[in-house]
């Protein structure tokens, strides 16, 4: 498999982790904090995983992989506001429809 | 063209919605121009932090207040759910600013009736757009032009504030933008839901207090993006 395709399939488990169980999610994250510090402990794993994707040096790796993360960490901050968003209307068209009750 | 005339029992089940921000200035004569015409009026405040709510105390109209700015998308579906609630035969969509004229309700309501149709649209291109500028113009087209392209329905006024909805229609035609983006959203779903709609000549009235008002070009930025990304993540 392509690194290409390699990035998309990570990247459509993360968007559907993300959105849908929120355990998952959670597992992924806990995933990614100790996979931060086994590279940390042990540096020549991040060379090895470079060089099994075609990467020359892991430093790289960690430098494309951080970016799509943090790609993705600002979309799902982007969902997460267009959903309160929705969540804004329905409250306040509630309030407005029961005040309206309330006046003659 | 002959006057469209509404029977008394038409008119009392027609609701006219008209979303207000800031239209202190402008929002009673509007008012007054449909209530002439012995149909209900719903006027919703959308957060204004103006006189609006205060103008229109002692009028009889329903009047309907978010507690915070959420759009005019959102305060015309506050408005139909309103109407709705209280038995809406026909719900009209009208702007307060005064651009539109209240005299072509009747025709487009009239319309929806005779015709048995789900909506009913007004296009100013249709019609009269009275003192339009040439930016606003070529600006309001191409939007017209885009969203033959996006949606496939032919009309020549997308973004006409002038609607004649059927209670019936509706649901169908849920608004979920809040903001601008509503009047594609309106006629993507009613593409969607397979409606009957007809489109009728009606006047927009540009007079430099709309046109500080009016839609500008960054809303029409807005519309486009909002619908994109709609697309691409719906």
């Amino acid at each position: 498999m392509t690194l290409l395709a390699l990035i998309t399939a990570a990247c459509m488990i993360y968007f559907l982790l993300l959105t849908r169980h929120r355990t998952l999610y959670r597992l992924f994250m806990l995933a990614i904090f100790l996979l931060g510090l086994i590279f940390i402990r042990w540096p020549f794993v991040t060379t090895r995983l470079a060089n099994m994707v075609g990467i020359a040096r892991g430093a790289d790796l960690i430098s494309y992989l951080s970016t799509l993360f943090l790609l993705f960490v600002t979309f799902s901050f982007y969902l997460k506001l267009r959903q309160y968003e929705q969540r804004l209307t329905v409250v306040v068209r509630e309030l407005t429809l029961l005040r309206t009750e309330r006046e003659p | 063209m002959a006057q469209a005339e509404l029977t008394a029992g038409e008119a009392a089940r027609t609701f006219v919605v008209i979303p207000t921000f800031n239209e202190a200035a402008a929002i009673r004569e509007t008012v007054r121009g449909v209530l002439d015409l012995g149909l209900v009026v719903v006027v919703v405040d959308d957060g204004s932090e103006d006189e609006t709510w205060a103008v229109l105390e002692d009028l009889p109209l329903h009047r309907l207040r978010h507690a915070v700015n959420l759009g005019q998308g959102a305060a015309l579906q506050t408005g139909i759910d309103f109407a709705l609630s209280r038995g809406a035969r026909y719900v009209v969509t009208f702007d307060a600013d005064g651009q539109h004229v209240a005299t072509d309700i009747p025709m487009l309501v009239r319309t929806l009736v005779d015709q048995d149709l789900d909506m009913v649209l007004g296009s100013r291109f249709l019609g009269v757009a009275e003192n339009i500028s040439l930016f606003r113009s070529l600006l309001l087209r191409a939007g017209v032009l885009f969203g033959r392209v996006v949606s496939g329905v032919r009309l020549t006024d997308t973004h006409n504030g002038l609607r004649a909805i059927a209670a019936g229609a509706a649901p169908a035609l849920r608004i979920t933008q809040n903001r601008m983006a509503h009047a594609s959203e309106l006629i993507a779903k009613m593409k969607r839901g397979g409606l009957r709609f007809a489109e009728l000549p009606t006047t927009v009235r540009y007079t430099s207090y709309s046109r500080r008002k009016g839609q500008s070009a960054l809303g029409a930025v807005e519309i486009v993006y909002e619908l994109i990304l709609k697309r691409l993540f719906p």
